[in-house]
């Protein structure tokens, strides 16, 4: 079972990693943190693909692996100090629905209706899948790594000015 | 070259222009709202204390700092589109921590930023054509495409690239030259079947598709909205699907005008 998955996929997972690579050459990824986007990207293509294999629905099958990859990209920003967008990006760039993007509009060109509104629904659901997958795995992290953020110090800051004012003014009276 | 804090707060106009620059140059390599004005107001507190208030959205940053001595100063900047560069915002964001904990001079965090965002060479980057040639050939076939299809998407991304070396986007509409762009992208892809390079059209032209979508601006939206910076995440939420809508109106403009080719 292991070596059909493999046979199956193998030219995909293998692919996602060298896209991968090409776009952090792109974006300018620094050279020596090229190996963990494309590490990322191979990554969320496995899952992806393992996924597709246990016959998840189509937005579970991009929420998983986004969700991972976020994971991923998060807690390798703390382990190597790198703003985790440097690993997220590359992660997810297989996930994304170009492939759907194009067949949606190659049946609007066809006038084929029915084919146009099953792709931009598929669009769409995969959008919103990677979407809510990073939305999910990162609102945990930005509540953790955020807790000193200076708000609340200017805030206390603030009132106590203000109580010394008043207090100046009573005993004014 | 340390500075203390007398001679900062005597010019705090000063400390907030390199608070601007770092912030303004942080938002222009793709950074997040919250990141920006985290950054700028850290170094304002670390060099003079007080209040600060930041407000940023895509196009503008607002800085106001109410110094120790009471004085109140506000500095505004437009910030303009530029090509997300993820080496330099890393290079900025270790910037940005050695300014908090040294507090070095005016000068030479000025220096620093020079040299990190000294402008490009006007030449042909070998790093990037690889990166074009890999990306698009490699999702060519990672769609279903076989070897011919993706050395029909690389030759096409390199075509790709020398456009936009020759017409850069810098300081353009990017929807209207993705637009243009990929109206050029799908007639070179439909012309590379017809030649004999690639076999699946549809396939060489979802390569290059990879190569313009707005992948960045989506994920950069998304983060912004969770940290609660909801006007950016919608400005840059905009900005991705036209860009979608327009990549997808350019390459079916290419397909209605030279379709006829591929049957």
């Amino acid at each position: 079972m292991i070596m059909q998955f493999a046979e199956k996929y193998f030219v995909m997972i293998l692919t996602a990693a060298v896209g991968t690579l090409g776009y952090c050459l792109i974006i300018n990824v620094k050279r020596n943190k090229i190996i963990y986007g494309c590490l990322g990207g191979m990554f969320s293509t496995f899952l992806y693909c393992v996924c597709v294999e246990c016959g998840l629905s189509l937005l579970a099958q991009n929420l998983i692996p986004a969700a991972v990859a976020t994971l991923y990209a998060e807690v390798l920003a703390r382990i190597v100090k790198a703003p985790a967008t440097v690993f997220l990006i590359p992660a997810i760039i297989p996930l994304v629905p170009g492939g759907r993007l194009y067949y949606t509009m190659s049946a609007i060109v066809d006038a084929n209706a029915d084919g146009a509104k099953l792709y931009a629904r598929e669009t769409l659901i995969i959008a919103l899948g990677i979407a809510v997958g990073i939305v999910i795995v990162s609102l945990a992290f930005y509540h953790v790594s955020h807790k000193n953020i200076q708000y609340k110090v200017r805030f206390d800051r603030v009132i106590y000015q203000h109580e010394k004012e008043m207090s100046g003014e009573r005993k004014r009276d | 070259m340390e500075m203390d804090k007398e001679q900062c707060c005597e010019n705090p106009a000063l400390v907030m222009e390199r608070a601007l620059d770092m912030g303004e140059t942080m938002l222009r390599c793709g950074a997040e709202i919250l990141r920006v004005e985290d950054t700028v107001t850290r170094i304002c507190t670390a060099y003079g204390g007080g209040i600060v208030d930041v407000f940023t959205i895509l196009s503008l940053i607002i800085l106001s700092w109410k110094t120790d001595d009471g004085r109140n100063y506000t500095l505004t900047r437009r910030i303009n589109p530029y090509p997300t560069d993820l080496k330099k915002l890393e290079e900025l964001n270790a910037l940005s921590r050695y300014i908090c904990e040294k507090k070095p001079s005016c000068e030479e965090i000025e220096q620093h930023i020079r040299k990190i965002m000294a402008p490009e060479k006007r030449r042909i980057y070998k790093s990037k054509l690889s990166g074009y040639v890999l990306l698009a050939s490699a999702f060519a076939i990672f769609f279903g495409g076989n070897l011919r299809d993706g050395l029909a998407a690389g030759v096409v991304s390199v075509l790709m690239y020398l456009w936009n070396y020759f017409f850069s986007s810098h300081g353009r509409n990017r929807v209207v030259y993705s637009l243009a762009l990929s109206v050029v992208a799908g007639v070179l892809c439909i012309l590379s079947v017809y030649v004999g390079i690639g076999q699946n059209a549809d396939k060489v032209m979802i390569g290059s598709i990879m190569l313009l979508i707005p992948g960045i601006n989506l994920m950069n939206s998304l983060r912004d909205m969770m940290c609660g910076d909801i006007i950016t995440g919608i400005l840059r939420l905009a900005e991705a699907l036209m860009i979608a809508v327009a990549i997808a109106a350019g390459f079916g403009m290419a397909i209605m005008m030279l379709g006829g080719l591929l049957r």
